[in-house]
């Protein structure tokens, strides 16, 4: 098992970005994205990608994490991109390619979006690379407390998210565990036809839930003995600090959110 | 301490009761060991002690205040457990979160919490490791933190449950002698409970459980005469104790009877003496 192993792709630096609240980078990403949305002219998009920038050069993490984290949408992006320029039929043709008009309409639509969802996955990136999975739980369940005058379990919501990444490693060493034990009474998961294959996963994957119930059976005996009793007069260890910092940084989104509407006609 | 009057528990009618009229009576401070092979109804015992079970028939008192469905959750506080599994019962990403977990359920404040998980940690020599995930701990280590845990919440008594049975001897090794160091700095009832008589041999106290019921009672000495008896009902004897008793057979009688392989060294190496 690599015991560098690290949930998410939290990269840890020393920056600004990562010494932000978890709260404040969570907001930024909602409004930026609805933002992006009702962006329309060239020089809206050129701000909304410069803060983008700006946020990703601050937080010092290599571009190429970056890039792999925008790696699995890039087909998407791409294939976006190409779609509209076929789909879209307005304004004037451009030229055409194998007898198929492409029109200047088509170009500037495909433009647009294919960089809206750029822009989208560049900032959530960027969260979830300067932010640990559990200050996000923790931001999402402060964040959703008047949520629970409605009586919607926000706490357990935010215990089950910190459990499950708490148990993610232990699962995938006994994953790990279980397909050696499988493959020495001689089962094979790499060859074969699909449907022997599939059968071959079910041998992973019953002993892997058996377990899984077994340590969740356990895990609530545990913490009923240290007296867990849901939200009931319960108080937080992990603390959300908002600081100076966050201030400013919200302050210079709400400037970059007058100019992008200001640029947007 | 704790108190069992006629306690009786069944999980299913049908099968008998696991627990059957036990009585028993555990002094402030005292370390005891409750041994029995598996299904002997140690480990329901426990589970009676902090109300993670309710008895059918009888009552349990601890410090004095009677379990009820009203006072579990008071119970809770005065009586810690630490299980088998120390990965089942890790439940914070990190040490230190894990520590507080308990505090967080009482409701502490957090000024409060920060000193009193800094102190737990020290106290089972984890602090190094407070900002660690549970991933990263060997099993006595976790052992460890879940001891801290507990001490966080400053609980009368600490029940293990088999707490060594999963750990290498190492683990175990590390277990005792942080129960151990522990002893020596504050006051504190303790439970622990296993099949391995020579972990058993560190209590104040042996209990040994046989079919539900108490079958013995009395110093780790003293119990351990009854070889016989102990193997009978699925109870191994520790080397030691047999080492001695082999030598008895044989005609090499010893001063008194060893219970850890360094008073065995020590009796060997004055016997032929003339010091």
């Amino acid at each position: 098992m690599n015991q560098s192993f690290i949930i998410g792709q939290y990269v840890p630096k020393e920056s600004p970005v990562h010494a932000l609240d978890a709260r404040t980078k969570l907001i930024i990403v909602f409004f930026y994205v609805l933002v992006t949305f009702s962006a329309e002219t060239l020089s809206s998009y050129l701000i909304l990608f410069l803060f983008a920038a700006c946020g990703a050069i601050v937080s010092r993490v290599h571009p190429l994490f970056i890039v792999k984290g925008l790696r699995p949408i890039w087909f998407i992006i791409i294939l976006t991109f190409i779609l509209h320029l076929f789909i879209q039929r307005q304004g004037e043709v451009l030229f055409t390619v194998f007898g198929y008009a492409i029109y200047d309409q088509a170009v500037i639509q495909a433009a647009i979006i294919s960089s809206r969802l750029f822009l989208l996955i560049l900032m959530t990136t960027l969260l979830t690379l300067t932010t640990t999975p559990i200050s996000i739980t923790d931001a999402v369940e402060t964040l959703l407390k008047p949520l629970k005058s409605l009586k919607l379990p926000i706490h357990e919501l935010a215990l089950m998210m910190s459990i499950s990444l708490r148990f993610i490693p232990t699962l995938i060493e006994e994953t790990d565990k279980i397909s050696k034990a499988q493959a020495s009474r001689g089962i094979d998961f790499q060859t074969g036809r699909w449907r022997d294959r599939l059968k071959a996963i079910f041998a992973l994957l019953i002993p892997l839930f058996i377990s899984a119930f077994k340590r969740a059976e356990d895990l609530a005996m545990a913490m009923e003995a240290r007296g867990y009793r849901g939200d009931y007069g319960r108080t937080k260890f992990r603390e959300l600090k908002f600081t100076s910092l966050d201030l400013i940084v919200f302050l210079l989104f709400i400037i970059i959110v007058i100019g992008f509407f200001y640029f947007n006609g | 301490m704790i108190e069992f009057n006629k306690v009786s528990y069944s999980y299913d009618k049908n099968r008998g009761n696991a627990v059957d009229e036990l009585s028993l009576f555990i002094e402030q401070n005292e370390w005891i060991a409750l041994i029995g092979h598996n299904g002997s109804g140690k480990s329901t015992v426990a589970k009676l002690m902090n109300g993670l079970l309710l008895p059918t028939e009888g009552n349990v008192s601890v410090s004095g205040l009677p379990l009820s469905e009203d006072t579990y959750w008071d119970i809770r506080k005065k009586v810690g457990m630490v299980f088998q599994n120390p990965e089942n019962q890790f439940v914070g990403t990190t040490v230190m979160d894990d520590v507080a977990f308990g505090l967080e359920n009482l409701g502490f404040p957090r000024e409060e919490m920060v000193k009193r998980v800094a102190s737990a940690l020290k106290e089972v020599d984890m602090y190094a490791f407070k900002d660690q995930a549970p991933n990263r701990l060997s099993g006595g280590q976790k052992q460890r933190v879940a001891i801290a845990g507990i001490l966080a919440i400053m609980p009368e008594v600490i029940i293990f449950d088999e707490a060594s049975t999963m750990l290498d001897p190492n683990g175990k090794k590390e277990l005792l002698e942080t129960i151990k160091g522990l002893r020596k700095i504050k006051k504190m009832t303790i439970v622990y409970i296993t099949h391995d008589l020579s972990e058993a041999a560190y209590a104040d106290r042996i209990i040994v459980m046989n079919e539900g019921k108490q079958w013995m009672s009395g110093k780790p000495r003293e119990v351990f005469q009854y070889r016989d008896e102990l193997s009978e009902i699925g109870l191994e004897i520790p080397l030691i104790s047999s080492i001695y008793s082999g030598m008895n057979k044989h005609g090499v009688k010893l001063e008194k009877e060893p219970l850890h392989m360094k008073e065995l060294v020590d009796q060997l190496w004055k016997l032929s003496s003339k010091m």
